[in-house]
């Protein structure tokens, strides 16, 4: 056994509003570059729907993640190294901008120019990367928002693989619920397994993977590993960028800066301690349906005394041992089994998992609860448990009805203790203990702010010499606060102190480049 | 008011406008595809009007200008695609928008959030060579006398301003593809507003 | 004219080549962020599948077939290939892979020029490097009709000897250039001019392009250490 901590995600669908403020402020501050237009490290997905970029779950087109060989072993999907380096000249399995979006802005400077006529100006779309105007936008990040578009087109989403698409399609059946996706900071990740120039890694203190700015060559093999398609290439500078699961936030204790502003409050960060010897093991199991038991398995129980002593032994500090302690994560994903890792077939062991959402009664279901004034069970809800199941289990059903009961259980037991009733009655079908029903009522309904993110503050005095970042900019990818373009030059572009990364005015002029 | 008994909010049944008949018996004759819907213009996803659904991160998170949720059967039917450009009519005015084509939109709606941006992304309608329009360039105010009851301030009537509960903007209109847009009107003025609806009935 | 050809084949050799390997050291220790293939795949394929893979295997393979053919020539008296075998071979491979690397290359000249993106994306440098291989390589193509005039392989030698002078840091090399024809001195000269540019380019991916060998024998995760290690 080898103890390592990581700062995990547990997002809560069911509380998830789709009001894209995680995206904004996650844009705000991390891409808001020019090259990184089209980036959203942080987005929200209208499920069912094809999502960003253009159908990112289907690894038949775009071949992310990691495929099992017939000797046990796993290899990346795009292919063992060799086959990753004779793809080097030309990636055919790279996403093109438009399977992401032309990133466009308006021609505002009409609005305050345009003469004197019959009727008002418009702004009319442009293209952020050419300048060019544009008679429509064809594709956005967020195409299917709330179902927008015909289902024929938005059920290509190949979690409905296997579920009647007239039963999708109608009216009558329609259900949708919004999947926020940062990158999920993976155990056993494909784009750091795909970078040939080794520039993409996994920090061990928390488990955040990066990209070395410095020593990323553009290979752009990292994008298309990914499964996720959450790490993506800055045309401007030749660099992959990626999801810094805001680390200087983290470093200092605080939550990333989408689950800060949040305001479904649907985000949970903790500790959670894994044993490092077993990854590939957990990585390589034969059937896909079993990977999410797999993963689960290396999770580490923090207050077993044989957990901490290794753990203190592997050089992990006690207030992170704390911290796992009382890490809302570990509780969601591991005590409670309500949440579930992305897409675990991938077999890149994503650390970003998901409480699957509840959903209105089916219409296909007689509603005698309503009569009886009971709430549901998981069976006749809209959303179908195959289409939960295919997004968080590989398929597997009974995970995903055992957290959609305990949910309900919740409810129903918040429900009789409110109205009168014997509360506990429903319990032991799912499991679950009257204690336990609190403590997750407490974490899912009230979710306090200090429940929500139980962060470790890092200990930079031991990894970094502090003396060195006196007066350096707090984000800069070298010393000189280069856009990391070099024209003729043998350095990057001369310092710039005031530089504005976007420039409005050349946006506007429609002629950004010399 | 309670003496009319209009003091509570209780189905009324839609006023007839008279505002799409026109162009319905005018669309018949010229055999086009077209749409008689009702139109609807709720507030949109966690916002009201232009707050903060115009910013340009959220018009690139959602399509970029002004779009009309319509059925995704009836519009396909009516040779409407997804994203396709369509001028939505009555006698009241027109708008130009793009579609968006949504299977939770129910047969015989057309959805028009509230008070999107007209001076972003938005083409002449041709119906009156004007610029698009709004979702209220289709609705207009049935005078009510019972919501002059009291003399209020915020109860008095303003020309398409404010009128009576929810039947204001309870109109039907006639949606249609448009096979191309055309952006920017003659530089000078030579239509009278009093012209437009008139030779919007041309144009059809 | 004496002094100019000392200059192109006996200095500038030099001047080249310490441009281009002290400014590859400068960039990479000083602006590495600046260190990139930069390439334009993700905004627009286009016909880049074809075009990179022919220049770049083209291009590869000429490299290579310089560096076997004229400082080590040895390589063909020992596998029993005497001068004009040599020379048969050198034109017959370096014609396929110069003109399968020029078809790419004018591809992707091609697609910089007409994409809408890639030209509103390309900086000055972009092109100024593909003109300036095009333009190396139109040369290198052209002393193929010379060395058909003469294949006796007679060229091989001063070619092999100025290279191996300069090299070795002895004097006198201009002398063995001088016996050549001029079209292979103008391609040595913008040969030469090519290595200078690849410091201040995005050439300065070749360097990591050779390094990619690494890739095979790592291991596919990297972690970095945290405090344990420190």
């Amino acid at each position: 056994m080898r103890v390592r901590a990581q700062v995990a995600m547990v997002m809560n669908l069911d509380k998830c509003i789709g009001c894209h403020t995680c995206s904004i402020t996650c844009k705000n501050v991390w891409t808001s570059r020019e090259g990184m237009e089209y980036v959203w490290f942080n987005n929200v997905e209208t499920k069912p729907g094809v999502g960003y970029p253009h159908e990112w779950e289907n690894q038949e087109r775009w071949n992310g993640g990691w495929e099992r060989k017939d000797n046990g072993t796993i290899k990346p999907k795009q292919g063992a190294r060799w086959q990753i380096l004779t793809n080097i000249f030309s990636n055919p399995n790279l996403p093109q901008l438009d399977d992401y979006y032309e990133p466009f802005t308006f021609d505002y400077n009409t609005l305050q120019h345009a003469p004197e006529g019959s009727t008002v100006p418009t702004a009319r779309p442009m293209s952020i990367i050419t300048g060019e105007v544009k008679d429509k936008i064809e594709w956005g990040p967020n195409w299917d928002d709330d179902l927008g578009g015909e289902s024929a087109e938005r059920l290509k989403d190949v979690n409905a693989d296997g579920i009647d698409p007239d039963r999708l399609a109608a009216f009558e059946n329609t259900f949708l619920f919004y999947l926020p996706r940062i990158c999920e900071h993976c155990l056993n990740p494909t784009c750091v397994a795909s970078c040939p120039s080794g520039s993409i890694y996994k920090r061990e203190e928390d488990g955040i993977v990066l990209v070395d700015q410095d020593k990323c060559r553009g290979w752009r093999m990292c994008v298309s590993g990914c499964p996720y398609k959450k790490i993506y290439y800055n045309w401007h500078t030749g660099k992959a960028e990626k999801c810094t699961f805001c680390y200087p936030r983290i470093e200092s204790g605080q939550p990333t800066i989408c689950s800060e502003t949040c305001v479904g409050r649907l985000r949970y960060l903790g500790v959670l301690l894994y044993d490092a010897d077993r990854i590939e093991q957990s990585a390589s199991v034969e059937q896909e349906q079993d990977l999410y038991e797999a993963q689960l398995g290396l999770f580490l129980d923090p207050k077993d005394p044989a957990v901490q002593a290794q753990a203190r032994q592997d050089g992990i500090s006690d207030n992170w041992l704390e911290a796992a302690k009382r890490s809302p994560v570990y509780k969601l994903a591991v005590e409670w089994r309500l949440a579930f890792p992305l897409h675990p077939e991938y077999r890149t062991l994503p650390m970003v998992w998901y409480i699957p959402p509840l959903s209105p009664v089916s219409n296909s279901v007689k509603t005698a609860h309503a009569e009886t004034d009971e709430l549901p069970d998981s069976s006749s809800l809209r959303i179908p448990v195959r289409y939960l199941a295919h997004l968080l289990t590989a398929g597997k059903e009974e995970p995903i009805v055992r957290a959609l009961d305990r949910l309900l259980a919740m409810r129903r037991y918040m429900r009789k203790k409110d109205m009168g009733g014997d509360a506990v009655m429903s319990l032991p079908r799912v499991g679950l203990s009257e204690n336990q029903i609190e403590e997750m009522y407490r974490y899912l309904a009230i979710a306090d702010y200090e429940d929500r993110y139980v962060i470790p503050t890092s200990h930079q005095e031991a990894l970094s010499h502090s003396f060195d970042d006196q007066g350096s900019c707090g984000f800069s990818a070298d010393s000189r606060f280069s856009e990391g373009v070099t024209g003729a030059s043998l350095f990057a572009g001369k310092e710039r102190s005031n530089a504005q990364l976007i420039s409005v005015d050349e946006i506007r002029r429609g002629n950004r480049r010399p | 008011m309670r003496l009319f008994g209009e003091q509570v909010c209780v189905y009324k049944p839609p006023v007839d406008t008279r505002s799409v008949e026109a162009f319905r018996r005018h669309m018949k004759d010229s055999d086009r595809n077209f749409l008689v819907v009702s139109w609807i213009t709720p507030h949109q996803k966690w916002g009201i009007h232009t707050t903060y659904s115009e910013t340009s991160p959220m018009l690139t998170l959602s399509r970029g200008g002004p779009i009309v949720w319509l059925a995704e059967v009836e519009a396909r039917e009516a040779g409407i695609r997804d994203n396709d450009w369509i001028e939505v009519v009555n006698a009241n005015g027109a708008l130009v928008a793009r579609a968006i084509l949504s299977q939770r939109i129910p047969h015989g709606v057309a959805m028009m959030y509230h008070a999107q941006d007209k001076i972003i992304n938005m083409p002449l309608a041709p119906a009156t060579g004007r610029r698009g329009g709004i979702h209220n360039s289709l609705t207009r105010i049935i005078m009510k006398p019972t919501h002059m009851i009291g003399g209020y301030a915020h109860l008095a009537y303003g020309y398409n301003y404010y009128g009576t509960v929810g039947t204001n903007r309870d109109e039907m209109v006639v949606v249609r593809r448009l096979d191309r847009v055309t952006w920017d009107a003659d530089p000078v003025a030579t239509q009278h507003p009093s012209d437009v609806s008139r030779s919007s009935m041309e144009v059809l | 004219m004496a002094n100019l050809h000392e200059f192109f084949f006996q200095i500038y050799p030099y001047i080249a080549g310490s441009v281009f390997l002290l400014g590859s050291v400068l960039r990479f220790e000083r602006g590495q962020y600046t260190w990139t293939s930069d390439s334009s795949e993700l905004l627009r394929r286009g016909t880049l599948r074809f075009g990179s893979n022919l220049f770049h295997i083209g291009v590869l393979f000429l490299f290579m077939g310089h560096v076997i053919g004229i400082l080590m020539p040895e390589v063909f008296g020992i596998m029993g290939i005497g001068l004009r075998g040599h020379q048969l071979t050198a034109m017959i491979s370096g014609g396929l892979f110069g003109f399968a690397c020029l078809v790419g290359l004018v591809m992707l000249i091609h697609r910089r020029m007409t994409e809408p993106r890639i030209r509103a994306t390309t900086r000055v440098m972009d092109l100024v490097v593909l003109i300036w291989i095009l333009i190396t390589l139109s040369f290198g193509l052209c002393t193929l009709y010379f060395s058909a005039q003469e294949l006796s392989g007679s060229n091989l030698i001063p070619l092999s000897q100025w290279a191996r002078h300069i090299m070795t840091f002895h004097g006198g090399a201009a002398s063995f250039a001088m016996e050549l024809p001029l079209v292979y001195q103008i391609h040595m000269v913008l040969g030469m001019t090519l290595f200078a540019l690849i410091p201040f380019s995005r050439l300065v991916h070749i360097w990591s392009g050779f390094a990619l060998v690494v890739y095979l024998l790592r291991p596919y995760q990297v972690m970095r250490p945290g405090l344990r290690q420190r």
